[in-house]
């Protein structure tokens, strides 16, 4: 019976999105040729395709609040990137999203490549001491650590300036705009993180001011207040980016492919590398973390980092999906993406929880709101359903189910017993202290 | 501090506006009666844990209770700070107020208590007047077992240097500017030596090691050199890569990840060093926490328990063992007794003897005197952010250390407060 208790109060999560997925097939309508329009695959693959953008974003936006910060940007940081990705696509030559999104995957790129360098010289090295059975860390030579990591950077720079100065003067393709979209968003998200570690701000507050400057950012690129521009694949765009709304071997939409992908990804690292174990102790105790010898700051940036990266992925898909770019496009992104981490049991305060269930989060969401979409219910409707659906499961999620039955049962045998000690009166103690409180403070004046 | 013990139940004008100048005023009434000499406008968060202690003791007396609870509340006082706690509770207790104390050190319990109750492992073992049991008795039922005296084991000290620190000055920036914490302090520190630092509360003691680890908020200047050459420690990375360890003196705060496994917390430190290319070794890690746990009996239910689940003293040797994983040479222990059972202290006790024979240079920050003299072999008192001696451990005495600690006796109170 214990241990029942203790499955069902550790799964509760996926009881929820079963439960969710139950009501939608038993009250969804059918076809004329009676099929089920819930369960079909049609609709089923919709729904992913539908919450692969707010996923995304939900799962930069674990990792951060898992280290107990928040990202507040990533809305903003998302219209920006539609609105560079539609113009790289739809306008030639050297327009404010190319002179910007240039020298930023330059940027990007060769640090990215420079640190992946470093990172297996570090592997490297400190695997063969492992093996020597010494645990202490090894110092790399400066040719190891900066020399040859900083020359393939340069290397990968000149690279991917070479071959993205030469689609400038035409449009950009799809690999061009997945490549400098995101690497711009994650230009945003480093400022972000730095200005967090190296400035001491407030996460909420130094992303909100980024949230704020983003949109004017993403404005100015477009060059107006309510820009659209408009994306028409084979038209004024390249054909080959209706591929990022196809499905995948007619099996998965592809944003869907980059969503499941990333949680796979992420889930992984948080599982199974030093990173995601700094990231939970981070979240769980920074002092302690910090006590320990953990590079605080290292680990905050990078995930505030991967926070814009991730993003910026979502822009470009944005893209692909609604066939245009704007600054707003983002509007509320956010709090869909924490309202997404929070339903999956991932605190507020940090240190647990995880993406597993963040991606059930998302899913909820997305099935809820296709169950009341199929009910042809008003879309007004389904936002006060959201509100409902975040405060039933935090707080079946915060209450530790286990212990709400034992403190039911507890209550229950108290009664049956008629326990003295709780059937004993006692004075009304606010009154009581009030009274002290005033004698004491009458006394001192 | 007013705002804190008078948070609920703030005075009034007019039942809306609060009237800070009585609440001030009554605050400093109640601190007064404490013999804390701190502004009642002081911030909490610039307070040391122990005058943080001091001020919600002043709440609760601001609550002029029938029945008073104080669970442990001279685990962090220093002992001057304890005489003054002392005085009240008697005085509390003339004047007709129940007292419930809870509290670890015996010594407290013989000297306030009328009757005592011991309770182990969550269950009552004795309840009797104070007259009708010995110290010894107390002990006893308190572990279980009658315990053996402590004996300083044999040292094998083979001289070399390991740190050495020279001329120590630390400057903070508090809410009043500038504040010099410490000042001129220079010693060295030989391998398998435990060197104890006495002195008050606030008197730097924690400072010199938060200073060499490389956390200590402020300016720093002097040099520090392992092994004989100079370092540059300006983070706990840093001091770890140099094989310094340190146990802080808040182990809920500054230690342990408490929703985590014992496992995680024990391996926390060293899973950069067990992993290659960032990628966890689980198997690694375990075998490492099971090791230590092993190492110092911690009383668990295995390594996958809740940090949090665990008793204050088995919280601590975790927190030690996680320290001990990474190989240190230096160990700094920051109060590593403070809250936990008798039975606990005496493993600690025998743990830090090991160690030094293990050649780990240590060093201890305790507020206990008996403490202070039994563990160390040479003391260094510190007073008002200054070294005020080094006494070897043949010279250390009760009254020798406290005269360093305390030069003059007549104002001690301020100088703990300050």
């Amino acid at each position: 019976m214990k241990a029942l208790v203790h499955l069902l109060s550790r799964t509760k999560l996926y009881w929820g999105l079963l439960l969710i997925c139950l009501i939608g097939a038993l009250i969804s309508p059918h076809t004329s040729s009676g099929h089920n329009i819930f369960l079909s695959y049609g609709n089923l693959t919709d729904v992913l395709r539908q919450v692969s953008i707010t996923g995304l974003v939900a799962t930069g936006m674990t990792m951060v609040i898992l280290l107990g910060g928040i990202d507040l940007s990533v809305g903003s940081v998302m219209g920006f990137s539609t609105v560079i990705c539609a113009m790289l696509l739809t306008k030639p030559g050297w327009t404010s999203a190319s002179v910007m999104g240039v020298p930023a995957a330059i940027l990007v790129g060769g640090a990215a490549v420079a640190l992946a360098a470093r990172f297996v010289f570090a592997g490297l090295a400190r695997g063969r001491y492992v093996s020597a059975g010494r645990r202490r860390e090894v110092s790399l030579t400066r040719w190891q650590s900066m020399g040859i990591p900083g020359l393939l950077g340069l290397l990968a720079a000149i690279a991917i300036g070479w071959w993205t100065m030469n689609q400038v003067p035409a449009k950009f393709g799809v690999l061009g705009v997945l490549l400098i979209a995101p690497c711009l968003a994650m230009v945003l998200g480093g400022i972000n993180g730095l200005l967090i570690v190296a400035g001491r701000l407030q996460p909420f507050i130094a992303t909100l001011a980024m949230m704020v400057s983003a949109l004017g950012i993403a404005r100015l690129t477009a060059g107006s207040d309510n820009a659209v521009v408009p994306v028409y694949t084979g038209t004024n765009a390249t054909e080959a980016f209706e591929l990022l709304r196809s499905m995948l071997w007619g099996v998965l939409p592809v944003p869907s492919v980059f969503f499941l992908a990333a949680i796979c990804l992420f889930g992984a690292i948080l599982r199974f590398t030093t990173f995601g174990r700094y990231a939970y102790a981070i979240g769980g105790n920074i002092e302690a973390a910090r006590l320990s010898g953990i590079k605080v700051a290292q680990v905050q940036l990078t995930a505030y980092l991967l926070s814009g990266l991730l993003a910026g992925i979502a822009g470009v898909l944005f893209v692909a999906q609604y066939r245009q770019g704007k600054p707003d496009a983002g509007t509320g992104l956010e709090l869909d993406a924490i309202a997404a981490v929070v339903i999956g049991g991932t605190s507020l305060m940090g240190g647990r929880g995880g993406l597993a269930g963040t991606f059930v989060g998302v899913l909820i969401f997305g099935l809820l709101s296709d169950i009341l979409q199929l009910q042809n219910i008003d879309s007004n409707v389904q936002l006060v359903m959201k509100g409902l659906i975040i405060v039933c499961t935090v707080l079946v999620q915060e209450q530790n189910l286990g212990q709400l039955v034992a403190r039911w049962r507890f209550r229950r045998s108290g009664e049956a017993q008629a326990d003295p000690r709780t059937a004993e009166p006692h004075r009304p103690p606010s009154a009581a202290k009030a009274q002290l409180a005033r004698e004491d403070l009458d006394e001192a004046s | 501090m007013a705002d804190n013990i008078f948070l609920g139940r703030e005075p009034l004008i007019g039942g809306v506006l609060i009237d800070r100048r009585r609440m001030v005023r009554a605050a400093e009434r109640l601190l007064a009666r404490l013999g804390v000499m701190i502004a009642p406008d002081t911030r909490i968060a610039g307070l040391r844990v122990g005058e943080q202690q001091l001020v919600e003791i002043a709440k609760a007396l601001s609550l002029n209770a029938r029945i008073l609870i104080m669970d442990e509340p001279t685990s962090a006082l220093s002992s001057s700070e304890c005489d003054t706690l002392s005085k009240i509770v008697r005085q509390l207790a003339r004047e007709g107020v129940a007292i419930i104390y809870t509290s670890h050190r015996i010594e407290e319990v013989l000297e306030l208590a009328d009757r005592v109750t011991v309770l182990r492992d969550g269950r009552r073992v004795v309840t009797a007047r104070i007259d009708e049991l010995s110290r010894g008795a107390i002990i006893s039922a308190m572990v279980g077992r009658e315990m053996a005296a402590n004996e300083r084991g044999a040292t094998a000290r083979d001289g070399a240097v390991v740190l050495s620190v020279q001329d120590l000055t630390l400057d903070t920036l508090g809410p009043h500017g500038w504040r010099r914490m410490l000042h001129g302090v220079s010693f060295e520190l030989k391998r398998g030596e435990i060197l104890g630092i006495g002195g008050l509360l606030g008197s730097g003691r924690t400072e010199i090691l938060e200073s060499i680890f490389g956390v200590a908020r402020g300016w720093r200047t002097g040099s520090i050199a392992i092994d004989g050459a100079a370092v540059d420690i300006s983070s706990p990375s840093d001091a770890y890569h140099l094989g310094i360890a340190l146990v802080s003196e808040d182990r809920k705060e500054r230690g342990l990840h408490l929703a985590a496994s014992i496992c995680d917390n024990v391996a926390l430190p060293s899973i950069g060093a067990l992993a290659r290319f960032g990628l966890r070794t689980f198997a690694r890690e375990r075998a490492l926490a099971a090791d230590m746990i092993k190492r110092l009996s911690v009383r668990c239910t295995g390594i996958g328990q809740q940090a949090a689940a665990l008793s204050g003293g088995n919280q601590q040797k975790v927190v030690i063992g996680k320290w001990l994983a990474t190989e240190p040479r230096i160990l700094l222990l920051d109060e590593p007794t403070r809250g936990i059972d008798i039975g606990a202290k005496q493993e600690i006790y025998r743990l830090i003897f090991d160690l030094a024979a293990q050649g780990l240079g240590i060093i201890v920050v305790t507020s206990e005197m008996p403490e202070l003299l039994l563990l160390s072999d040479r003391i260094l008192v510190m007073c008002e952010g200054g070294q005020t001696g080094i006494l070897a451990r043949e010279n250390a005495t009760q009254e020798t250390v406290m005269r360093l600690a305390a030069p003059g006796m007549a104002n001690w109170s301020q100088e703990a407060a300050s």
